[in-house]
């Protein structure tokens, strides 16, 4: 059905579709990274990531959320709307931005579907008060959907949930360590592809294709490495066009601080504890987005130091959806933050689709100055 | 066209000693430091009662010090708008804040009007809408010398743990910033003052649902900005809000209207643009009167809904029967009154409560139409406006929308506003009233 991660990206509609048929299993739709996802994973869902697709929908949305409010909520209530995601048994939602959770909402009033969660994840997320309020929240929602499944979700089956996506953010992030070397042996795309698929599939079945990938590379042969590295900084940057184009004005995204990127995949769970403390943990101390980066600290700044750092970055491309107010609050401090380190960044601003020839024009003049600079 | 006047109709008796509260309150504000008072620099709408404990504090909140002469004045509202925008942050962001920020990047936020200074203790704010920790952030980086203390608040009461475990995080950093004592008596008499005030506040929007309204939403906008202060729970405010409900008491019984020739009512959702806050009054001179909205009344308030959906005012301290002997006691009490008898919170953090509340309360305070602001600068208030206005067409509740941003002039445009509000007051049956004279006196419109 599929060898690439491409190909599940392009079919993930057929294959959730089809994981049903063969296994018998439910499938939930999430709208954040937020999700905590192998609490519903032991409940025997397949979590799968509600995406857009990047196509007018205005004619389908607008009644629901008007144009001026984030593309990409109004682009995965499109996708609902549309009946692309029939096969789904339930939607969830950790909080999140105000955007995904009226997206959510509005899902709920007009789309039917068997189950609904939402659950508040306190956005000081970092605060103690805060970790142990998540403890409570998610205990909580065990019950929630121990009610609603009709079946207790034991502790042996949580744990072996943790195990199961620690082992597939493990894999991962070997793959992107191989990127630290100066001729990276998967592309910027391949790589967003491989986090996006994750997403959509069932873990065990990605982690193989991982794996796959891995064991392959020494018969890639020598990729030529990039004549610009750069650290791709966004929010849900899956735009596959995007990528092509940076690649083909011979630069790649070696980096990423995405939520199709670091932002799902890094961290794992701790050893100790009961597994509902394990698990919101995990979540507490992943990377944030600028909802949960609240603090006066900035995390969001540290990491993204930390990533362009140890992935030696020349240039940042710092994309904006538009409307999307979260990361604009945040991007000035980045992009200054940035360029104070000399790893000079070029913001683009995107929306639902990708203006290619307008971002030709400018990230091809960023990459000519950065190429004066350091080549 | 001329149109009779239906029921008697003056302008409201407590409306010096309002003027003459909110004036002492910002003189108490910018004399602070002077008095060994508090001082927090904050966001849009803080916890008042939990800093109770520190005795007296003032709060240069709500929008900063200088917010009101900021939007009176146009070109330095500009300046302020273009300093943030100058900066690198975008046109759509909370535009309150941003003027806010704006203010702070150009030296107006803090500054008075003959050069002095104020000089915050702190940051304090309280998150329930997400722009507000952002610009908490943003305003810290250009106040790097003040500690800051923030609250988030949780939709609801299944959260309550959370929200008492932060404010005794909050106490504890805040007394050793500062070097106050907290005190729980004060607390408990904070507690209790802030619980009858903030009920008397339900009961003066409770009685909007009498025709004639006795208020209009303007004037109840006004009484609602002292429950935004440090001074909420002071004896002064108590007695405030109580001379006040026993004025609309009176207005209701003897009928007397906040507009002459009421013939609609109309609810209004959302921020009206702090520059161009007449157009509140637009529709009077057709014979249609704002009485209220959801976030006007339902957030500060203290509410209940019964099983049938209808909305009564909340329970008073005493008939809970909860003890007050102890802080912790008095976290149980004010967590009570902040998550089970107010909705503001859920209404933003849950858009589906909107949608539930605005159909409801309209009907039961008899609305004939919701007016509905899609602020470009408030995502909180607007992101729900095309759900809310569907709600409302299921209930056969005539809306309208119209695109504004509260504190970004530019995204203003009166002559459509008012061709919007003409076309739909028209479609309630209204003209405009040859005739029309308000009631408000001359210098209603300053401070």
């Amino acid at each position: 059905m599929y060898s690439t991660f491409s190909e599940v990206v392009a079919i993930r509609h057929e294959y959730a579709r089809q994981w049903k048929a063969r296994t018998g299993g439910k499938v939930l739709g999430y709208f954040c990274t937020w999700m905590p996802e192998e609490i519903f994973h032991a409940a025997g869902f397949l979590p799968v990531r509600i995406m857009g697709s990047h196509e007018p929908n205005n004619d389908v949305v607008e009644r629901h959320i008007f144009g001026p409010w984030c593309s990409f909520c109004r682009d995965c209530l499109a996708q609902g709307l549309l009946g692309r995601y029939d096969y789904l048994d339930a939607i969830a939602m950790p909080n999140g931005c105000y955007h995904m959770r009226h997206a959510f909402d509005a899902w709920r009033r007009h789309i039917p579907v068997a189950h609904s969660f939402y659950f508040y994840t306190p956005t000081k997320i970092h605060a103690p008060s805060a970790k142990a309020h998540l403890h409570r929240v998610y205990a909580s929602l065990r019950k929630d959907l121990e009610r609603a499944i009709g079946t207790e979700i034991s502790d042996e089956a949580l744990n072996s949930s943790i195990t199961t996506y620690d082992a597939n953010r493990h894999l991962i992030a070997q793959v992107y360590e191989l990127r630290k070397g100066p001729a990276p042996p998967i592309s910027g795309l391949e790589a967003m592809q491989m986090v996006l698929s994750s997403m959509l599939m069932d873990k065990q079945e990605h982690t193989a294709l991982v794996q796959q990938l891995l064991d392959g590379l020494p018969n890639r042969g020598s990729p030529a490495a990039p004549r610009i590295r750069l650290i791709l900084i966004g929010s849900e940057t899956d735009q596959a066009e995007l990528f092509e184009l940076i690649q083909s004005l011979g630069a790649d995204v070696v980096i990423d601080e995405n939520c199709v990127g670091t932002r799902y995949f890094w961290s794992t769970a701790p050893e100790d504890g009961g597994p509902i403390e394990r698990i919101a943990d995990r979540y507490s101390n992943k990377p944030p987005c600028p909802i949960y980066d609240q603090g006066e600290d900035r995390q969001r700044i540290r990491f993204i130091e930390q990533l362009a750092k140890e992935w030696q970055a020349q240039g940042a491309i710092l994309v904006q959806s538009k409307f999307c107010d979260m990361h604009e609050y945040d991007m000035p401090t980045i992009r200054d933050h940035l360029a104070g380190m000399g790893v000079a960044p070029i913001v683009i601003e995107t929306d639902l689709t990708v203006p290619i020839g307008q971002l030709r024009t400018r990230i091809e003049a960023h990459l000519e100055m950065l190429e004066l600079e350091v080549v | 066209m001329a149109l009779k006047q239906l029921y008697p109709s003056k302008f409201v008796d407590f409306w010096p000693r309002l003027k003459e509260l909110r004036r002492k309150y910002a003189i108490e504000m910018w004399t602070a430091n002077e008095h060994g008072e508090l001082l927090a620099l904050g966001g849009a709408g803080a916890m008042h009662g939990v800093l109770g404990g520190f005795g007296n504090y003032h709060f240069s909140g709500g929008l900063g010090p200088n917010f009101s002469r900021i939007v009176d004045n146009p070109a330095l509202h500009l300046r302020c708008l273009q300093a943030t925008d100058s900066a690198g942050y975008s046109a759509d962001m909370c535009a309150t804040l941003k003027v806010t920020l704006g203010a702070m990047l150009i030296g107006e936020f803090d500054a008075g009007r003959h050069g002095e200074k104020m000089k915050s203790d702190f940051i304090w704010d309280v998150w329930q809408c997400q722009a507000q920790p952002k610009c908490t952030q943003l305003w810290h980086e250009q106040n790097r010398h003040l500690p800051v203390f923030t609250v988030e608040m949780p939709p609801t009461c299944d959260d309550r743990a959370y929200l008492i475990d932060q404010w005794q995080e909050v106490i504890e950093g805040i007394s050793k910033a500062t070097g106050k004592e907290y005190n729980d008596e004060l607390l408990i008499e904070a507690v209790k003052g802030e619980w009858e005030v903030r009920r008397h506040w339900a009961m003066i929007c409770e009685l909007q649902q009498a025709v004639p309204a006795p208020l209009h939403m303007r004037w109840i906008q006004s009484v609602h900005a002292l429950l935004n202060r440090g001074s909420i729970s002071r004896k002064e405010n108590i007695e405030f809000f109580r001379m006040a409900l026993d004025e609309v008491k009176t207005r209701v019984k003897d009928g007397t209207a906040a507009l002459a020739w009421e013939r609609r009512r109309l609810m209004h959702e959302g921020i009206a643009s702090y520059s161009y806050s007449p157009i509140l009054d637009y529709p009077n001179r057709f014979g249609a009167i704002y009485v209220g909205g959801t976030p006007l009344m339902l957030t500060r308030g203290c509410w209940e809904v019964d099983a049938d959906g209808q909305y009564h005012v909340g329970p008073a301290l005493e008939e809970l029967g909860l003890p007050l002997r102890t802080r912790e006691d008095a976290f149980e009490a004010l967590s009570r009154l902040y998550l089970e008898y107010n909705f503001g919170p859920r209404m933003i953090i849950r858009y589906h409560d909107k949608v539930i509340h605005l159909p409801r309360i309209t009907q039961q305070w008899h609305g004939d139409g919701v007016v509905l602001t899609c602020s470009r600068g408030c995502r909180g208030q607007s992101v729900v406006v095309q759900q809310a206005a569907q709600a409302l067409k299921e209930r056969k509740i005539p809306s309208m929308i119209y695109e504004n941003s509260a504190a970004d002039p530019t995204a203003f445009d009166l002559g459509r506003y008012t061709a919007d509000m003409d076309a739909f007051l028209e479609s309630l049956g209204l003209r405009p009233i040859d005739d029309y004279v308000s009631v408000e006196p001359p210098d209603y419109h300053e401070f």
